[in-house]
């Protein structure tokens, strides 16, 4: 995953979020949130690159951030093909990248390569 | 494993219109069962704070918080069942095919359905449109509010209509850096303000509204350019955004040559408006009609929003995209007619029910007529693409292929969508099927909604094997030859 | 090179599924004047909406009577030039179709069943056929994503898949290519044979005199060949098929099971695609060929049973199809024998089948001679199958 933009706002008071928990982003230990999606919690670490796609290996992010995209694919406690905005963080969620239909490391995700 | 219910009314959706149809429907007697795929209510844009965070100054939070809250209390405290994390994927005769999230699956048995599902952003193809850091204004608006997070550093919005002016405006007061605007439609004659005036009466708060955020935007040093539209989004070292291109357009929406313009920004907010979300409307064999200025396809319906198929009701954005308050009320009038036609009401009872709900609609209805007007869809939007642009974001599928693969003489978006595989990801063409279906319109010379569209079959969401798989009898083979 | 005229060609080739552009196909490359008439779009029907598996191991039989071993024994040689062209068919075509031949498991689970398995290996290979059998120790070893609990397979190393939506549009862009004339939304209304032994064919509006015809209509097959009075009995039998999202690659043979409906199998893209033949719904009304709920939960449950796995997945899309079969389940190819110039051709295992079966057909209309024998497939046995 690559950083660029994204930062959690002040609330003002008007609202509080949740208890401040650890979850597991490409292995690395971040804090977040209780009530945070899993794509606002990557967003927030400066994340908006959450996988890359299996013909052309191009990144994708947040879309449609309403679960009808199916772009915001990510692997969460080893399960690929997860959206990341209808997700909700549990303390200790293992959260990583998607190469194609599946965590990085397992780049030979077709018969035969990309098409 | 599976359940089974049964229920007089099923409403599909927990935004304002099933909202406001479970606690009508409540009032009135029937039993009524509501799902929503969400975990919590209200749809998009009365989407609640999730589990974990706290609301401690709820009259700080707007109006949309505070009248979501009032009409999911209400729903709340109808008598309705309310299923969260439940999802409608396929509809036969009146048996609604429901799986519930990590949970469970089976069907509810229903007097009535009542399609109440909304709208999605409606996807704009142009280069570079799948680029990490485009995001639609529905997705931007709900991580910004219910999530306290903003998408990016230096934001742009582009788009057209009411909402994006108020997208803006909301964007930039919760701390958001709004860098610019970019408005589709002209600078507002005077003819079209006088005519959205005049619909206004009844619709003054929203009017109102519309100013304050004008001013707002003026007084914070907002740009806000008319008459162009994105043409592109650039990409950085990372990757992602880095820059969006705007052109000049006419009233078609068609960029007009040495126009662009750029903005340095690493998001770009899309908000041309909303596509009904008709799945199941088509599923259950509706009639249908086009309408560009409703978001597309929209299921036809009589007086008392009745589909042409007895015994199923939309309301809401999910048969034109009208808005939350025509969505409210429609919602109770759906509600009163399937009382009505359940025999839960009389004829009269029913009348004298939906009369200051019909009133308010005809008064609504004459303010969207003149936003309409005044924002209606060019049809540019769907010429933006270039051969090596993306259409099909699941499949990655380009607009070159596309052409090339749709055959001499063929009206069907479906013979390209085989050989391409465009429209056969997991978002099932939502996001791809009108680009798709102009292409092949422009090939065969055919208007849009003289062709079929991608064929409608169940399930209308992904469905988990794990869940909905069941044991089931099988008829006795037949002998087949090898 | 031949080309055909607007009002006449030499072959009239009518359905734009996967026999009728395999046919033209091979006709226009050999140079022969053809045109093909499609009352829809190309690959619409059978063709376009089956599972694309590539059956070459028998199915289940109720028992071994002689009657039986005798027709499978008449398919034994079409099968294996089948299996030899599938081989080879996307350089012949020049394109990718999909075609995996990782080999084929039917699978038991029960104790009848593996004896069954066992029967009927043992009829394969007296017929020719290489299939053996696996035992649970083999499968658990070999294929460990397959259930433990399986208790044994028929594995036939020429089986596998194709993408059935690819080729039979791969057929037509070829033929397009070798100068046939295709024509979509073109239905054929009546067939009037002309003192000259030609043939009068018209559409509703405009028509076209051909000098020979090849009915590969699929289920309005029997309605054209009534036409020029010999009706022939074709009935549609509604199934459906159910696809998920994309996996990385876990899955490499077709998998079959003896006694319950299932094909199973990954494709290119990593998807799994769940047939079998359970039912699906045909609306005589709208035309439709509707998704019955039973059969997706039936099917699923059936596919996850066998390969754990699935219960990861979710189905994306489902769609309706259809198997189009004559009362004897037997492939129909040849010349109507009171009807000269008129060739019919119709398979139920019109997939594996189909690309042979344009090649011999092409070859049958153009010389009047096979390479292989289709005797008994001839039309002239159709008596007993009229409506």
């Amino acid at each position: 995953m690559s950083n660029a933009g994204g930062r959690r706002l002040s609330t003002h008071g008007d609202v509080e979020r949740g208890e401040p928990i650890e979850v597991h982003i490409d292995g690395r230990m971040t804090q977040a949130f209780a009530g945070e999606s899993v794509a606002a919690a990557l967003m927030a670490a400066g994340i908006r690159a959450f996988r890359t796609t299996a013909r052309t290996g191009s990144p994708r992010g947040l879309y449609c951030g309403m679960g009808v995209c199916y772009d915001c694919l990510v692997v969460v406690d080893d399960r690929p093909n997860t959206r990341a905005c209808m997700t909700y963080l549990k303390p200790g969620m293992r959260i990583q990248s998607q190469a194609a239909w599946g965590p990085r490391e397992n780049v030979d995700t077709t018969a035969d390569g990309p098409r | 494993m599976s359940f089974e219910r049964s229920a007089d009314l099923v409403i599909v959706g927990g935004g304002p219109a099933g909202l406001a149809a479970a606690a009508e429907a409540g009032a009135v007697g029937l039993e009524t069962v509501l799902i929503d795929e969400r975990a919590s209510l209200g749809g998009q844009i009365y989407k609640q704070f999730p589990a974990g965070f706290r609301v401690k100054r709820p009259d700080r939070l707007g109006r949309h918080y505070s009248d979501g809250r009032k009409l999911i209390d209400a729903a709340e405290a109808s008598g309705t069942e309310i299923m969260l994390e439940s999802v409608a994927w396929g509809i036969w005769d009146r048996t609604v095919a429901v799986y519930r999230e990590g949970r469970d699956a089976g069907t509810i048995e229903a007097g009535q359905i009542l399609l109440a599902p909304g709208a999605y952003d409606r996807p704009v193809v142009f280069p570079g449109w799948t680029l990490p850091g485009v995001i639609s204004a529905g997705g931007a608006q709900a991580l910004v509010k219910t999530q306290k997070v903003i998408p990016g550093e230096r934001i742009l919005m582009v788009g057209s209509g009411p909402l994006v002016l108020a997208f803006s405006a909301q964007l930039h007061q919760l701390g958001a850096n709004v860098v610019g605007v970019v408005e589709a439609a002209p600078f507002p004659r005077f003819s079209s303000a006088a005519r959205i005036g005049a619909a206004a009466s009844g619709n003054v708060r929203q009017l109102t509204e519309g100013v304050g955020y004008l001013r707002y935007l003026r007084s914070a040093k907002v740009p806000y350019v008319y008459s162009h539209v994105i043409v592109r989004a650039e990409p950085g070292a990372n990757g992602e955004v880095a820059r969006a291109v705007v052109a000049r357009v006419g009233t078609e929406w068609r960029p007009i040559g040495g126009t662009e313009r750029s903005f340095d920004v690493d998001t770009i907010c899309v908000g041309y408006g909303f596509f009904p979300s008709v799945e199941l409307s088509r599923l259950c064999g509706c009639a249908h009609t086009y309408d560009e200025n409703l978001g597309g396809y929209v299921p036809v319906r009589d007086a008392d929003l009745r589909s042409s198929v007895p015994g199923i009701l939309v309301a809401g954005d999910g048969a034109g995209v009208a808005g939350s308050a025509v969505a409210v009320q429609e919602g109770r009038l759906a509600a009163i007619t399937a009382a009505r036609d359940s025999g839960a009401l009389s004829r009269e009872q029913a009348a004298t029910r939906a009369r200051p709900v019909r009133a308010k609609l005809r008064r609504l209805q004459r303010f969207r007529a003149a936003l309409n007007a005044t924002y209606a869809v060019g049809p540019g939007i769907y010429d933006l693409y270039e051969p090596s642009t993306v259409v099909c974001r699941c499949e990655e599928v380009t607009a070159a292929e596309v052409l090339e693969n749709i055959v001499a003489g063929s009206a069907d978006p479906n013979s390209v969508k085989n050989v391409t595989r465009v429209g056969m990801g997991q978002c099932q063409g939502r996001n791809c099927a009108r680009q798709v279906a102009s292409l092949v319109a422009g090939k065969a010379g055919r208007r849009i909604d003289d062709m079929p569209s991608f064929s409608a079959r169940p399930p209308v969401k992904p469905i988990p094997v794990a869940l909905v798989a069941e044991e089931r009898p099988e008829e006795a083979r037949k002998a087949e030859v090898g | 090179m031949a080309t055909a005229g607007a009002d006449t060609t030499d072959v009239l080739v009518i359905g734009g599924g996967m026999l009728g552009c395999a046919t033209a196909y091979h006709l226009a490359r050999a140079g022969v004047a053809t045109t093909l008439v499609e009352r829809d779009e190309i690959n619409r029907e059978a063709s376009g909406t089956n599972a694309g598996s590539l059956h070459f191991q028998i199915m289940r039989q109720p028992d071994y009577s002689k009657e039986r071993l005798d027709r499978i024994r008449s398919t034994v040689e079409i099968h294996a030039e089948a299996a030899r062209l599938w081989s080879t068919i996307e350089g012949d075509l020049g394109c990718d179709l999909g075609v995996r031949l990782g080999g084929g498991l039917m699978i038991a689970e029960t104790p009848d069943e593996f004896a069954a398995l066992q029967e009927k290996c043992r009829v394969e290979r007296s017929m020719g056929l290489e299939s053996e059998i696996l035992t649970q120790a083999d499968l658990r070893a070999n294929y460990p994503h397959l259930s433990p609990d399986l208790l044994g397979a028929d594995f036939c190393g020429d089986e596998g898949y194709a993408n059935p939506l690819l080729v039979a549009p791969a057929f037509a862009r070829g033929a397009l290519a070798a100068g046939a004339d295709i024509r979509l939304q073109t239905e054929v209304r009546n067939i009037e044979v002309l003192t000259d032994g030609r043939f009068q064919v018209s559409f509703p509006d405009g028509g076209i005199r051909a000098k020979r015809i090849v009915n590969a209509a699929g289920t309005d097959l029997g309605r054209l060949s009534g036409l020029v009075g010999h009706p022939i009995k074709v009935i549609a039998h509604p199934l459906q098929v159910h696809v998920t999202e994309p996996w990385p690659m876990s899955l490499r043979q077709l998998v079959q099971h003896v006694g319950r409906r299932l094909t199973l199998k990954q494709t290119q893209y990593g998807t799994f695609i769940i047939g079998g033949g359970w039912p699906g719904r045909f609306d005589a009304a709208t035309g439709r060929k509707d998704v019955r709920y039973d059969s997706v939960l039936g099917n699923l449950w059936v596919a996850a049973k066998v390969f754990p796995f699935l219960n990861n997945a979710r189905v994306v899309r489902s769609w309706g199809g259809h198997i189009p079969i004559t009362a004897d389940r037997m492939p129909v190819m040849g010349e109507l024998p009171d009807v000269p110039n008129f060739f019919v051709m119709h398979l139920s295992a019109g997939f594996t089948l189909g690309p042979i079966a344009g090649m011999v057909m092409a070859d049958l209309v153009r010389t009047g001679q096979t390479s292989l024998s289709i005797d008994a497939f001839r039309p002239a046995r159709q008596t007993e199958l009229v409506t």
